[in-house]
Formats: structure tokens, C-alpha cells, sequence
């Protein structure tokens, strides 16, 4: 338990300081919402105005507090520029950037599990040397230019899936999955090269144990030494890349979501940047941030799912 | 297991569009049976990489002498001509040779890669080294630190600081190196602390060397292999970020010709011409995919070479 406690007292320690620097950094930069809002051409005396109703006369730090304590109550703030309380912006444009990555990671998986395995199975032989070359090059893809392909093969070429445009969930089920599907598989790929290949790595090394051993000459099916004895004791590395990935993925989200026009947390925080929309920007910073600590806080407790062993040396 | 330089693929990998989430997986590139096999030599491979980013390399240093038409004249030519005997590649919507651009917009790609990993091996590299070797609190402190870095989205400050600073060279070479800070500091500490505690160490010490004498003449020599290695992966993923900020409009600004700018443009134009958009990725997908590629075989190179000590 002193672990658990630790590690979220870590997680709040990486929260505050996120979001300070996030804050802070985004008010020493150049350029504020109030001319956003009023334009070029507007009087010292509208901007003088308008910079004290919005409280920006106020020294940063200070605002960064007063934020801070709002946000420890659940308020996040207003937009500076529609008003609407960030709170709602992101509950709007989050389940969208969820409902991605939870496709993308599916895709990956369905690809990577049984090619990591069946690789593992036969090293060196011709599925292997293949599926390791196709994830070596996939991994040289830039996600905008796979993106660039699916769309030319799956939009232009063949008018199977739509490029752009977002259908959401409660509208159109179906249609919702076709719109997702270009943007989910793009980032899909580029995470199943990298799972494959780690779990191809540990289901190697797991394949020469004595158990495995043990479990063949009991005259097992392959199949089945394979899902219930070698499969669980292969994923840890899957496991730990696969929660340091999430910050990748993130990233990669967020282009995908602005080449595909998605509206999730990516293209917010993306407009959000040009509009110098302080608050939203921080607030989303803090959401990813916390979302990269928090996945990988959880990953730490899958351990002891995967291993026993990890559970006896750590609670005892 | 030894903290083998093998692992440091995969995690540059994870960090393909954001060069700062990368924390050491512990994750080995091969598997015990296979290093057996692992040959001294860096193959064929290696050298068809090597000769591929050393052509790019060329062909940007010498884009003013080599007979190219201007990458940014306008209208001199008619547009999307596709591949032609006077336009190898074919020219754009606007007219423009997109070969000279291809060839013009690996300047940027190449410049800011190399100069971004520079300066994070200059400065994660000596944070490291000291972090690795002095441990204590001074390790503790600095691991902290990289830990809030690598959890702050990397994206975000990149999009934030390029559009609040500038879109030029400078800013976007320069946001990037100190974002690849913290991951290159966390692999050469790594790397630093296998060889901390190794004999030599200690031989030298008791020959009386003082520990910066250690560090640059015992520690920097042996590290240096695995950080080589590693910087030609890390220069691919600066490469594929200065990429995505270009796409999305954010780096050095129009006229001049970047591949991910140019692949945007192609994107426009996907259904009446593929090639303006294939040219610069095709360039783009080898140049990266070179450079892990030559990166993957040293590190196995070195791995090996290590092991036979």
C-alpha cells in the first residue's frame, strides 16, 4: 500500500507542476486572448477594458493560483474566447479522442498479438522475416504519411471509408465506426509495429523455458501451450510500452485528428494554441499529462495481474 | 541482463511523434537465442542505408551548385506535368521543379535533426554522464526533473512554442533539442552506469585519477559507441516531428520548401495528382527509415563488440 500511496502522491506532485509550466509558459509567450477577441485594429482603451473583465491585469502567478484552487473544486474555468466553461468543452471533445485511441489500440492489437505470436513460434523463418520487415518499415512511416495513403488507397482510390468529417456515436453507430475508421487505423499501425516486435522478443525467450518444455512433453496442443501457459508471461514488456506509448499516441492523435478533422481534445487544444486560449490550453495539458502518469500508474498494477510473484514482493 | 544499448531502438520508436515520451523499457532488441547468431559485420544493409543519407546529404549541400531550377519560382513551368525528362519528379500545382523541392527541404529536415540531437546529446548527454556517476541526490533530484518532462506532452509545447516564438529555423531546431533532452539524458545515464562500478573504474581510481579525469578518459570513451548508435534513431524521430510541424504549417514558413509541407500540399491534390505528395514521402519514409535502420545495426554491432571484450 505504501507503494500505491507513493506513486499517487507522485501523480499529484506531476500534476501541479504540469500545469504550472503549462500556465506559466503559455503567459510569457507573446500575443493574448484579448486580441484574439477584439482584433488588430481595436483601441488601447476596448483592450485595457476587456484585459480587466477577463482578470488577465493580474500577474500570472496569481491567476495560476486562483485557477489551481477553482480547478481543486472542479472548476476549470471559462474560455476566454466563447465563454463556455472548459469543463463542458472537454467533456464535449474527450470521449472523441477516447473513442480513437480505444480503436487504435484495438486495431494494434488484433494485428500484433497473433503475428507476435505466430512470429515467436517459427524465428527466422519466412512469416517472421516478414512481419518484422513490414513492422521495421512501418515504424519509418510518419503518421501524417500513412495517414496520406490510407486516405489515397481507402478514400480516393477506392470510396470505401470517408477522409474527413466525424459522425458521433448517438447519431449513427455504423457510421460513427466508418468515420473513425481511416483516422483509428493510421494510428493503429503505427503502434502494432512496435507491439509485435516486443512480443515477438519476450515470446522467444518465454518458448525456451522449462515450463514450455514441460508442457509439450505432456503432449499439450501448440495452440494452447501457446494462449494459456507462454501468452501471459510474454506481455510484460507489451505491457510497460504499451503505457509509455500512450504519450506518443497522444501526439500522434492529435495530428490525426487535425488531418482528418475528428473534433477531439487535439484539434480544441490545437485551436486553442492560435487563439492564445490560456485556460483550455492548460487544462488539456493537465488531461494528457495526467492521463500519460495515470496510465502508466495502472500499468505498474497490472504487474501483479501478470506475475504473482510481483504481488508477494510488493505487498508483503 | 546487462543494460544493453540494443533497447534504445525501441524506445526512440515509442517516441516517434513526440521525442520526449520515451522512458528506458527495459526492452531488449533481441532475444537471448538470437544474439548468439548476431555476426560482427554491420551487413549490406548497413552500408545501402549509410550511402542513402549520405546521398540526401550531399545532394542538400550542394542543392546551389547541382543543375536545379528554383524550388520557389512560380509559374515558370506548367502545373502537375508529372515525371518528365526536364522534371524528373514532375512539378507541383504551382508550377515549381519537385525535385529541387525535394532536394531544397532536406536542408531543413537535415539541419534541424542533426542540430536538435546535437544539442540534446551536448547537454542530456553531460547531465546524464553526471547524473550516472555521482548518483546520490543529484541523481534522485535530476531523475525527477526528467520524469515531469517526459510527462508533459510534448506536442503541446512544441505547437505552443513554435507559434508563440516563431516559425523560423532557429526556434524549431532549437524547441526540439530541449525536448530531446531529457529521453538522451535518461539512455546515457543508463549507459553510464554499466561501466560506473566496472573494474577499469576502479583501477583508475586507485591510480589516483581524479573523477573528471574518469569521466572523460574511462566513462565518455565507452559510452560514446551506444550514444553514436543511438543518435542516428534519434535524428530520424526529430526528423518525423519537424515533419508533423511542417505539415500542420508550423515550421520554417512558406516559400521555403520543407517535406512536410510539401506532403501537405500534396494532400490537397491527392486525387488529381499522387505524386506531389508521393515524391517528398517516398524521400522522407527512406531517409528515416536509413537512418533506424543504420542505427539498428550498429547498436547490434557494438553489442557484439562489446560482448567479445
Amino acid at each position: 500500500m505504501r507503494f500505491l500511496a507513493a506513486r499517487l502522491g507522485q501523480f499529484v506532485v506531476v500534476l501541479i507542476v504540469v500545469s504550472a509550466v503549462a500556465f506559466l509558459l503559455l503567459n510569457r509567450l507573446p500575443g493574448n486572448p484579448v486580441i484574439t477577441l477584439l482584433g488588430p485594429a481595436a483601441t488601447p482603451q476596448a483592450i485595457a477594458l476587456l484585459t480587466q473583465q477577463l482578470g488577465l491585469d493580474r500577474p500570472a502567478w496569481l491567476r495560476y493560483f486562483i485557477w489551481l484552487g477553482n480547478a481543486l473544486h472542479g472548476n476549470l474555468g471559462s474560455s476566454y474566447v466563447n465563454h463556455q466553461p472548459v469543463l463542458t468543452l472537454i467533456n464535449q471533445r474527450l470521449p472523441v479522442t477516447l473513442e480513437l485511441l480505444l480503436l487504435s489500440q484495438l486495431i494494434a492489437l488484433a494485428l500484433a498479438v497473433p503475428l507476435g505470436i505466430l512470429s515467436a513460434l517459427r524465428p527466422n523463418r519466412i512469416l517472421d522475416k516478414l512481419s518484422s520487415g513490414a513492422a521495421f518499415g512501418l515504424l519509418s512511416v510518419p503518421g501524417f504519411i500513412l495517414a496520406e495513403l490510407l486516405v489515397y488507397l481507402f478514400a480516393v482510390r477506392f470510396n470505401l471509408f470517408p477522409a474527413t468529417g466525424y459522425v458521433h456515436l448517438t447519431e449513427n453507430p455504423l457510421e460513427n465506426l466508418r468515420s473513425l475508421t481511416l483516422p483509428s487505423l493510421t494510428l493503429g499501425l503505427g503502434s502494432m509495429a512496435v507491439y509485435m516486435r516486443v512480443l515477438r522478443t519476450d515470446m522467444i525467450a518465454t518458448l525456451q523455458q522449462d515450463f514450455i518444455t514441460m508442457a509439450r512433453s505432456k503432449g499439450l496442443p501448440t495452440w494452447w501451450i501457446l494462449m494459456r501457459h507462454a501468452l501471459r508471461p510474454s506481455t510484460f514488456t507489451l505491457v510497460t510500452v504499451g503505457g509509455l506509448n500512450v504519450g506518443t499516441l497522444i501526439g500522434g492523435a492529435f495530428i490525426i485528428e487535425y488531418i482528418f478533422q475528428v473534433p477531439g481534445l487535439g484539434l480544441l487544444t490545437i485551436s486553442s494554441i492560435y487563439a492564445r486560449d490560456y485556460l483550455v490550453v492548460t487544462s488539456a495539458t493537465v488531461i494528457v499529462a495526467g492521463g500519460f502518469v495515470l496510465v502508466n500508474l495502472l500499468v505498474d498494477l497490472f504487474y501483479t495481474f501478470l506475475d504473482p510473484r510481483v504481488r508477494s514482493a510488493r505487498f508483503a | 541482463m546487462r543494460d544493453s544499448p540494443d533497447r534504445t531502438l525501441t524506445e526512440a520508436v515509442v517516441a516517434t511523434t513526440a521525442p520526449a515520451a520515451v522512458i528506458p523499457a527495459g526492452v531488449d532488441g533481441l532475444a537471448p537465442a538470437e544474439q548468439a547468431y548476431v555476426q560482427r559485420r554491420l551487413g549490406a544493409g548497413f552500408w545501402i542505408s549509410a550511402g542513402w543519407v549520405l546521398l540526401v546529404i550531399l545532394a542538400a549541400l550542394f542543392a546551389g551548385i547541382l543543375p536545379l531550377q528554383d524550388p520557389t519560382a512560380i509559374g515558370d513551368n506548367a502545373p502537375r506535368l508529372g515525371p518528365t525528362a526536364g522534371h524528373l519528379l514532375g512539378t507541383d500545382e504551382l508550377g515549381r521543379d519537385l525535385l529541387a523541392r525535394v532536394i531544397y527541404g532536406a536542408r531543413i529536415s537535415l539541419i534541424v535533426g542533426f542540430s536538435a540531437i546535437a544539442f540534446g546529446i551536448l547537454v542530456g548527454g553531460g547531465v546524464g554522464l553526471v547524473a550516472g556517476f555521482y548518483g546520490g541526490r543529484l541523481d534522485a533530484g535530476l531523475n525527477g526533473l526528467s520524469t515531469v518532462l517526459l510527462a508533459f506532452p510534448a506536442l503541446i509545447f512544441l505547437l505552443t512554442v513554435v507559434t508563440f516564438l516563431g516559425q523560423n529555423l532557429f526556434v524549431v531546431a532549437f524547441t526540439l533539442g530541449v525536448l530531446s533532452v531529457a529521453p538522451i539524458a535518461r539512455i546515457i545515464r543508463a549507459n553510464t552506469l554499466v561501466y560506473a562500478n566496472r573494474e577499469f573504474v576502479l583501477a583508475a581510481r586507485a591510480l589516483g585519477a581524479r573523477n573528471r579525469r574518469i569521466l572523460l578518459l574511462e566513462i565518455v570513451p565507452n559510452v560514446l559507441p551506444a550514444v553514436l548508435a543511438f543518435s542516428l534513431v534519434a535524428i530520424a524521430v526529430v526528423i518525423v516531428a519537424e515533419g508533423a510541424l511542417s505539415f500542420l504549417g508550423l515550421s520554417v514558413r512558406p516559400p521555403t520548401p520543407t517535406w512536410g509541407g510539401m506532403i501537405a500540399e500534396g494532400g490537397q491534390v491527392l486525387a488529381q495528382d499522387g505524386f506531389v505528395a508521393l515524391w517528398p514521402s517516398l524521400t522522407m519514409f527512406l531517409t528515416v527509415l536509413a537512418l533506424n535502420f543504420a542505427g539498428d545495426r550498429l547498436q547490434a554491432y557494438f553489442a557484439v563488440r562489446e560482448g567479445g571484450l
